[in-house]
């Protein structure tokens, strides 16, 4: 990924205390082979030490943009702007969009520090080394004191933590012979090997079954309670956002268009992207026959779009003259409650 | 919904693959009676046969042995795994099939047209007008802009492209649609759209559907019985409230916990299972899901239960047998 | 204002229109066009493959035509410009002089002499041939008039006009690959859908069977089947034998792809569609397995034309393969395989750039079509 090449001396950047990731501004265009997709346009989000933030929203929002902008392993064709702020844990706020990818001081970050885990773990193992083996390998990139035998130690302890079942044998299999589940464990265990104080967790369940993803959430969260990491958690399961997140913010097409406390969002929605969302899932203790909420239409690709609520055309509560025509502004609807929407600014 | 009159009946069905030195048990022993315009869903976790049990309905697989009993009107009753030609190539439009992925269901190469009409050219004798008519008619149907059906699939979203998907399948006027994890792959606000349609169609052409799926809350949205499987075997069937209210199968129970509520003040009570589901080359003996039960017994591993019924609600366990689960649960 | 913006989303729009109503072979189209390399080499072959086709009429002299006086005589030159005057393209007369130290004969332009160049004159009777077989005709692209003589890449061993045959070769050393290419395609075909569709034992069968003829050392082979052709029989039946000989050899590559892609294509779901739809196999086969993997094959047959190439020239290099007086870019190297001829008449070594070139040409193309092969990625 390309940053903006900013020329000028590094700046000095502050965040108020206890926060651990500020994004400001965020945008980060695609470039195609005939046009640039604005896939984030404006994000602006902080967390705090210890918390779960949500990222929600449906495909091509660009919720895994950015989280991948701030691990820096987005692709070379994109280019991203503004400030991603983060203080590590020496207690400096760094900008990640100003440091190099492949430099020294990003990789001392990555891994380290911001742990990323996927969707598909298979892909972050290789298939030709041992599980172990691959552990104990990160154990000694990231711990200079450590010894073969102390590292694998670590991972076995590790291994034990995220709850694989006999992991003495465990250790020394490869890949392809843990199930799907199994592997995600493995891949947290290799995580907390570097004892990350932030961690991106994106779609860490969706490629699992129902009952294998209940024990990988538990997990997350026990763990969470047991070593303070912040998660910034993707997905588009709202299900799974309301059993595991402190707050959530709702993206779509590229902007945040709701932010609050996960109670906030899913008992007082003021978005109507949000309440269509929530209205349009089957519910468990739903009348059968009665009729799922449509929003009709469909996301518009996020190329040349004009100063406008990218909702506009999906919205039934739009205001003609308004929305379609100009940048909504975020409002503050209570406190800790953000809402990207023309209508409350007319509520006042 | 259901009127009591059956239409496919699925008795004793069994798929076994053979590889070269395993054999998978797909599909053990899978009986179920659907009746005409109602809906059963399928539930279970990968690997469980749902979506082998939804092809060989279809045959688009052949099944190993039982029998697929389709209820005609002029020949009566046929199966349609001991048939003939002729019958086959009758019967088999009437029942058709919506496949999840609506990327690797779509013949890149061929237009919306051709891919929406390529079933009644196998199947039917109608000239060129006829089946330009009743593609138009089936494209308006499932909500798809007649001006877009020289367009090549790529043109299409997710969502269209399922529509499309629905679209091939229906224009045969099928009257069993097996909807094989039909809304998985797309978006939420896409998929109630889906959903809609496909109840509306069902309405509109009074059409069964077999809905195989992993996700509980939209089976439970559409379903009027649902059928619960684990590893080949069904272990659970009933009316879809009775099963969502009272499911008695250990495994039901946990599979119902398990799924994430989108409220955060949810009461769940969540089961959390041991282990994965085993390999199906090697399953354990007995009841297969006795190594992660928590009221398993000796018998368990033993033998695998029969299924028992009461009042329309089967389900396959010994502890259910003697109602000991209930007990135990009080 | 406003309509600035309406109208460059108009042209936008018309664009996105074009992308979806875009087949297969017109996205892929779009992609190739972008990889310049091969969009060149592309053009480059048509050229060489329009020379080839016109090549009767675009070389000065036939195959068999040769002149005693002007053996291994250099490239002539072609000059504009007369004593400062423009007179249009003409070549000099040469005159002939034998070296009285090494006894070879040394060719001396007579800046004297002024043959003008004249395009599409009616040449002397021995330079009758018919364009393409059929159409009696002896005009030519160009010659030098009167008594002048012009030899563009010079003259071999025996006077005969190199780029004339240089030209007239292309017709075989670029035909045979194509006629190879297309035997080969039918092997590859049916051996690769046999083992793919079928399976089983007729799968191992054509499996080993492609083990066995990938193992042999190529050239060995070629050798000993061209060997094996008798000296007796005419061009065009050694021309025939010799494209068989190659594509014997050369299907196993493509029928391995082909039955890798089947099995590939067997399980995708759309595949699983037609076949609930009521498809026959037959429908199957041709309407939605082979189109999903023709652009793979075409790729795959580009990529194995230079090979093809590079083995008519080999063999007939060996000296196993076409002889003269039949013309092939192979039998032009075999004439230069002395060391005497590489010292002394370098330009007897042009053919060889033109096999370079059209082995570098197809190898581009076929990255380029490579990359476009699946446009849905």
């Amino acid at each position: 990924m390309k940053r903006n090449k900013n020329l000028s001396a590094p700046r000095e950047y502050t965040m108020e205390p206890g926060r651990i990731l500020e994004v400001r501004d965020l945008r980060v265009d695609i470039k195609m082979d005939d046009h640039t997709l604005n896939a984030v346009r404006g994000v602006n989000f902080s967390m705090g030490k210890g918390e779960t933030l949500g990222l929600v929203g449906e495909s091509g929002c660009g919720k895994s943009v950015t989280s991948k902008a701030v691990m820096g392993i987005n692709p070379d064709n994109c280019t991203a702007f503004g400030e991603i702020l983060y203080r590590t844990k020496s207690g400096k706020v760094v900008n990640l969009l100003e440091l190099e990818h492949d430099g020294a001081e990003y990789r001392a970050i990555r891994g380290a520090e911001i742990a990323m885990i996927f969707q598909e773990p298979m892909t972050s193992f290789s298939p030709l080394y041992t599980i172990g083996n691959q552990l104990s390998e990160i154990v000694l990139l990231h711990e200079p004191g450590a010894t073969k035998s102390s590292a694998r130690a670590r991972a076995l302890e590790m291994l034990q933590k995220v709850g694989i079942a006999n992991p003495e044998k465990r250790i020394d299999q490869y890949p392809h012979e843990f199930s799907g589940g199994m592997l995600q464990r493995a891949l947290i265990a290799m995580m907390l090997c570097c004892d990350p104080d932030f961690l991106i967790a994106d779609e860490p369940t969706t490629a699992l079954d129902v009952t294998i993803q209940a024990q990988i959430l538990e997990l997350m969260k026990s763990l969470q309670k047991e070593f303070g990491t912040s998660i910034l958690f993707i997905t588009h399961d709202l299900g799974t956002v309301a059993s595991m997140c402190d707050n959530v913010a709702v993206m779509y097409l590229g902007q945040i268009v709701e932010y609050g406390s996960v109670r906030q969002i899913f008992h007082d929605p003021r978005h109507p992207y949000t309440k269509g969302l929530l209205r349009s899932l089957p519910k468990m203790d739903q009348d059968r026959g009665e009729k799922l909420y449509v929003i009709d239409g469909v996301v518009p690709l996020p190329v040349n779009l004009p100063p406008s609520c990218g909702f506009h055309d999906r919205c039934l509560n739009r205001i003609d003259g308004m929305c379609e025509c100009r940048d909504i502004e975020t409002y503050t609807a209570e406190p800790g409650h953000l809402v990207r929407c023309a209508l409350m600014e007319k509520e006042g | 919904m259901a009127e009591n009159k059956v239409i496919l009946e699925i008795k004793n069905l069994c798929k076994v693959y053979e590889g070269k030195d395993v054999s998978v048990k797909a599909l053990t022993d899978v009986s179920l009676t659907v009746y005409q315009g109602e809906t059963v869903g399928i539930v279970g976790e990968s690997g469980c046969g749902k979506t082998t049990l939804g092809r060989c309905v279809v045959r688009g697989i052949d099944a190993t042995g039982g029998e697929v009993l389709f209820h005609t009107e002029e020949d009566g009753v046929i199966d349609f795994l001991h048939t003939t030609r002729e019958q086959m190539k009758k019967y088999r439009r009437d029942i058709q099939m919506i496949f999840q992925d609506p990327y690797a269901s779509l013949d890149p190469r061929m237009t919306v047209f051709d891919i929406i009409s390529e079933p009644l050219r196998y199947n039917t004798k109608l000239g060129k007008r006829e089946i330009e008519q009743a593609v138009d008619r089936i494209a308006e149907q499932v909500g798809l802009n007649k001006a877009f059906l020289r367009r090549y699939p790529h043109a299409f979203s997710g969502g269209q492209r399922q529509r499309i998907g629905i679209a091939r399948s229906l224009i045969l006027q099928p009257k069993v649609v097996v909807c094989d994890e039909a809304v998985s792959a797309l978006d939420v606000s896409i998929q109630a759209q889906i959903i809609n349609l496909l109840e509306d169609l069902q309405k509109e052409y009074h059409l069964t559907y077999l809905f195989i799926s992993h996700a509980l809350s939209v089976v439970r949205h559409i379903s009027d019985r649902v059928m619960v499987m684990y590893l080949g075997r069904m272990v659970e069937f009933a009316e879809t409230e009775e099963l969502y209210s009272n499911p008695l199968h250990p495994y039901t129970k946990a599979l119902l916990s398990a799924a994430p509520q989108p409220d955060p003040d949810a009461v769940i009570d969540r089961i959390v299972l041991e282990g994965e589901v085993p390999n199906p080359a090697s399953p354990p003996s007995g009841c297969h899901f006795h190594p992660r039960c928590a009221y398993r017994t000796e018998r368990c591993a033993r033998e695998f239960p029969p299924m028992t019924e009461r009042d329309g609600h089967f389900v396959a366990c010994w502890n259910c047998m003697d109602c000991k689960l209930q007990e135990k649960q009080i | 204002m406003k309509k600035v913006a309406a109208d460059s989303r108009s042209t936008e729009q018309k664009k996105t229109d074009k992308y979806y109503y875009a087949s297969q072979w017109s996205l892929m189209l779009r992609k190739f066009r972008k990889h310049k390399l091969a969009m060149a080499s592309t053009y480059l072959l048509l050229f060489f493959y329009l020379v080839a086709i016109f090549g009767n009429f675009i070389a000065p002299q036939g195959t068999e035509q040769y002149d005693g006086s002007y053996v291994n005589c250099p490239p002539t030159s072609v000059h504009w410009f007369h004593q400062g005057k423009l007179v249009g393209p003409f070549v000099y007369g040469i005159t002939t002089t034998r070296n009285q130290e090494t006894f070879m004969l040394e060719f001396v332009e007579d800046t004297e002499q002024v043959y003008r160049i004249r395009f599409f004159t009616g040449g002397a009777p021995e330079g009758a041939y018919k364009l393409f077989g059929l159409i009696p005709s002896n005009r030519h692209l160009f010659e030098a008039e009167g008594d002048g003589r012009i030899f563009l890449f010079g003259t071999d061993s025996m006077g005969r006009d190199l780029f004339s045959r240089v030209v007239l070769g292309a017709q075989i050393s670029l035909f045979i690959p194509i006629v190879g290419m297309l035997l080969t395609l039918v092997l590859g075909l049916i051996m690769g859908s046999l083992a793919g569709y079928v399976g089983g034992w007729v799968d191992t069968v054509i499996q080993r069977l492609v083990e066995v003829v990938r193992s042999f050392p190529q050239v060995p082979l070629w050798m000993a089947l061209s060997a094996a052709i008798p000296k007796t029989l005419k061009p065009a039946q050694v021309f025939m034998l010799m494209t068989l000989i190659l594509s014997l050899i050369s299907w196993p590559d493509l029928s391995r792809v082909v039955r890798s892609k089947f099995i590939s294509v067997k399980k995708d779901d759309y595949i699983m569609a037609a076949r609930i739809s009521g498809a026959p196999p037959v429908k199957i086969i041709t309407r939605h397995m082979i189109p999903s993997f023709t652009s793979y094959i075409i790729v795959n047959m580009t990529m194995a034309i230079p090979g093809l190439i590079i083995g008519e020239t080999t063999l007939s290099f060996l000296g196993l393969g076409l002889r003269s007086p039949a013309t092939s870019w192979g039998v032009l190297l075999q004439e230069t395989n002395k060391l005497e001829t590489i010292m002394f008449y370098g330009w007897r070594l042009i053919p060889m750039l033109f096999v370079f070139l059209t082995v570098l040409a197809f190898n581009f193309m076929g990255d380029g079509l490579r990359d476009a092969a699946d446009p849905y990625k």
